[in-house]
């Protein structure tokens, strides 16, 4: 019943494209301002209205990807959408601070795919296989 | 099912008769219940011997008080009118139900993940990683604090000495199957090398893929670098 | 002929009642084993008698004939039904195998097979150091974690012969009771969900969600908080938590008396839980039984008040006692325990001191990260704790606390090292199964879901 309402209200101010779309990824009509857009083409929205959205609902990502995944957000946006920062990535100072100048770009989980990663010893091996040499013989 | 319970009664006085009957009782107070010495029993009683334990079983309902009367169980509690109208008409259910009605017009607070997440604290204990200096130089000097209070033992150092002079790790293992996630390795080490980051999706299909070493702890940290040092911004006057 | 010989040679197996063949052989069969007394006795020689009898394997038989006949056959032995309950029944709550005798639906005996989840905690506590074993304890009882925390930090003060600073007390008050919330909530929950009301379950769980978030602000995880330790608390409770606690504690109440409203009044819920799962005080106290188990049977007995821990002399609240011991007092206890402990929540709201929330001897908890970077002490302090730890004097202890199951213990031995020589756990969830049998007897077998949570087990503790 009220997730009927909760339609209607999303429907009106998103337009039907957009509702169409949410319903088929997030399964909910929601609406609320825009917040940003992550390098990977993530939205991001947020809806602080407590008569609209239950706490935990408040902030919510338009995943770009079909075959959306968790991990694809990446770990800035990821701090807000968890409540972590208040501020989205493109207003925090600190996080931009922190920010180093080798920060490496994220990849989302690759895990049953060929690029997952494989675990290796870094460390120089301490053992050496045998390697029989002979002497040719004379 | 009466009947067959009756002959129950007969053929097996001591086990069967239990569970017959006992939850037809009301819950109202009554006097039958107070004379059937469940609520005030004798000190005495409180100290049975361990072998009478098996045998016992509930007292007979007492249908005459001390005096030899019969006890009307009906004087306090509903009347038999006000049970009759909550049996009959299920008032109990209805109102129940119009509970469950009543969340049905409430908004609905299923969090729909991924798109949605509930809220997390910077104190949050995720994937571990290790962090670098601003330099690019790596924070870990192999001092194995973390390896020493590890409860799990899940995690590995070897280092060596470089060229330069520092110590520095050459393995550092952790096992992710193995981890319990408790958090004390970031509180062990001195150096905020290895901290514990907010991402809970690393999720893999296969054991092998937990097994971090450490290029893949490096690369955690440089990717979650700005993530890492908001929150210890945040945190560091707790800590 | 042939037929009587067939079925001569195909009844002597052990369990094979087979009536298969026509009514021939077997009215002979019977015939052979009814007394003299029977109305229509005839005498002829006993062929062979039924080794085993099923009650409920009537194949073809017609159920006056085989009323009849119970309790008639002299020299027939009754073998019972045997089942398996669990360890993957969702009733099971975990790993519980119960394997019950039944006559029928009747539950003859009931024996709880257990240490499916068991790991070997308390041995493997003795090879850890006083810190590194805290994390086992929120694994014991993994539904009332930082109760446990708490016992295993109070016996490790006990030992260390230290008082934690008042504000540690308030925190571990508050979020003692919020445990048991936490805890309550679920076994009521569970328990009303074994039974059939589903709705309860998913309204218990949002509140339930809203209080491990708040487990997870103040440590860091949802569950295994690690945060109760020897000597306070790990961290101080973040910003503006208490007005969220507050917040919360503000419409619980109300969620509860929802929760009330639909699984308290209903005939079905009575009809399942009123008489059924009876102990009496003196059963109770013999089988060691504790918490709402023993409340619930008319026992005033909570630890909270007979030896207060941390701050529990100095909150107003009710113990609430049951009459009949059965089920439904149990639940009604549990559902009452937490209101009280709502009304704690807010006295220790009122009541919670600024100050230091872990003892200043930098020996037994880590110096702040600060004094760490800049002081040569405290570093040496910081590496000597989380490398040696710390040694405890000699002695032993036995320290017990009101979690929420009921009594949790842990009896610890220290030889003067850095590691328990012995750490003992007494669960209360142990002692409710090991009641399970007498409570189980006698009762159907559907019965024995609502007894299981009642019991409120949780495996971990109970296996340990």
């Amino acid at each position: 019943m009220v997730s009927l309402w909760r339609t209607i209200r999303s429907a009106r101010r998103v337009g039907l494209k957009e509702w169409w779309r949410q319903m088929q990824y997030i399964g909910d009509a929601k609406s609320g301002t825009y917040i940003g857009i992550d390098q990977f083409g993530n939205r991001y929205f947020e809806n602080r209205n407590s008569e609209e959205e239950v706490p935990g609902r408040q902030r919510w990502v338009d995943l770009a990807q079909h075959e959306y995944h968790a991990s694809q957000v990446p770990p800035e946006w990821h701090s807000w959408l968890q409540h972590i920062r208040k501020d989205s990535p493109d207003n925090d100072k600190v996080m931009q601070a922190s920010t180093p100048p080798w920060k490496v770009e994220w990849t989302e989980t690759l895990t049953g795919t060929r690029g997952a990663y494989k675990s290796y010893n870094t460390a120089a091996p301490k053992m050496y296989s045998w390697q029989p040499k002979s002497i040719p013989r004379q | 099912m009466a009947l067959a319970r009756a002959v129950l009664r007969q053929a097996a006085p001591t086990s069967s008769t239990m569970l017959v009957a006992r939850r037809l009782i009301s819950t109202t107070p009554s006097v039958r219940d107070q004379n059937l010495g469940l609520r005030n029993r004798g000190e005495a009683e409180l100290h049975s011997d361990m072998k009478h334990l098996h045998l016992h079983r509930s007292a007979d309902p007492i249908l005459f008080d001390k005096q030899g009367h019969d006890i009307n169980p009906y004087q306090v509690g509903p009347t038999a009118l006000d049970k009759a109208t909550h049996l009959f008409f299920m008032t109990e259910i209805m109102r129940g139900a119009w509970i469950v009605m009543e969340n049905f017009f409430r908004p609905p607070y299923t969090i729909m993940y991924p798109f949605e997440k509930g809220p997390l604290s910077p104190r949050f204990r995720g994937e571990h990683a290790l962090r670098r200096y601003p330099s690019g130089e790596e924070r870990c000097i192999a001092c194995k604090l973390c390896e020493a209070i590890c409860p799990a033992q899940a995690i590995t150092i070897e280092s060596e000495t470089r060229l330069d002079g520092s110590r520095k790790t050459t393995k550092y293992d952790i096992d992710m199957t193995k981890c319990i996630y408790c958090g004390f390795c970031q509180e062990a080490c001195p150096v905020d090398a290895i901290v514990e980051t907010q991402n809970q999706e690393f999720s893999t299909e296969t054991r092998e893929e937990l097994l971090y070493n450490k290029e893949k702890l490096l690369m955690n940290g440089d990717r979650f670098e700005a993530e890492i040092a908001a929150n210890l911004h945040s945190e560091h006057v707790y800590r | 002929m042939y037929r009587r010989l067939l079925s001569v040679r195909r009844l002597p197996g052990p369990a094979c009642r087979t009536f298969t063949t026509t009514t021939a052989p077997r009215a002979t069969a019977d015939t052979a084993t009814r007394t003299n007394d029977e109305p229509t006795g005839q005498k002829t020689t006993p062929t062979r008698t039924f080794k085993y009898h099923t009650v409920e394997d009537l194949q073809r038989v017609p159920i006056t004939e085989a009323l009849s006949e119970a309790g008639q056959r002299a020299g027939s032995e009754i073998r019972h039904f045997t089942v398996n309950f669990g360890p993957q029944h969702p009733a099971a709550h975990g790993v519980l195998r119960l394997i019950l005798e039944l006559n029928g639906e009747e539950v003859l005996r009931a024996d709880p097979h257990i240490g499916l989840l068991h790991r070997g905690t308390e041995k493997l506590i003795e090879y850890k150091s006083y810190l590194q074993a805290l994390p086992y304890f929120d694994r014991l009882d993994y539904v009332s974690m930082m109760t446990n925390e708490l016992c295993y930090s109070l016996a490790v003060e006990k030992l260390l012969n230290i008082e934690v600073p008042d504000r540690a007390k308030w925190i571990r008050t508050l979020f003692g009771e919020i445990t048991r919330i936490l805890n309550h909530l679920m076994a009521v929950l569970t328990h009303a969900m074994d039974v059939g009301a589903l709705t309860p379950f998913l309204w218990g769980f949002e509140e339930r969600e809203k209080l491990m978030e708040f487990y997870e602000r103040v440590s860091g995880a949802r569950l295994h908080s690690a945060y109760v330790r020897p000597g306070g608390v790990a961290y101080d409770l973040p910003q503006g938590l208490l007005d969220d606690i507050f917040m919360w504690g503000t419409q619980f109440a109300s969620r509860v008396d929802e929760i009330e409203e639909v699984v308290t009044g209903n005939r079905i819920w009575k009809e399942r839980t009123i008489g059924i799962g009876v102990v009496n005080a003196a059963d109770a106290l013999n089988y060691s039984f504790s918490g709402v188990m023993v409340r619930g049977s008319g026992v005033k007995w909570d630890i909270r008040k007979v030896a207060p821990y941390d701050k529990y002399d100095e909150v107003e609240f009710d113990i609430p006692v049951g009459t009949n011991g059965d089920c439904y007092d149990r639940y009604l206890c549990r559902v009452q325990e937490m209101r009280e402990s709502l009304n704690i929540i807010s006295q220790c709201l009122n009541k919670i001191t600024p100050g230091a929330v872990k003892v200043d001897d930098h020996k037994i908890v880590p110096p702040p990260r600060a004094s760490m970077k800049e002081s040569m002490e405290s570093l040496i302090h910081h590496f000597k704790v989380f490398s040696e730890g710390y040694s405890v004097p000699p002695g032993e202890t036995y320290s017990a606390i009101e979690a929420p199951k009921g009594e949790m213990g842990v009896y610890l031995v220290s030889d003067g090292g850095n590691r328990p020589y012995r750490c003992s756990i007494r669960a209360p969830g142990f002692a409710h199964l090991a009641g399970g049998d007498f409570i189980m007897r006698n009762h159907m077998l559907a019965d024995i879901v609502a007894i299981i949570g009642t019991m409120d087990l949780v495996f971990g503790e109970v296996d340990r």
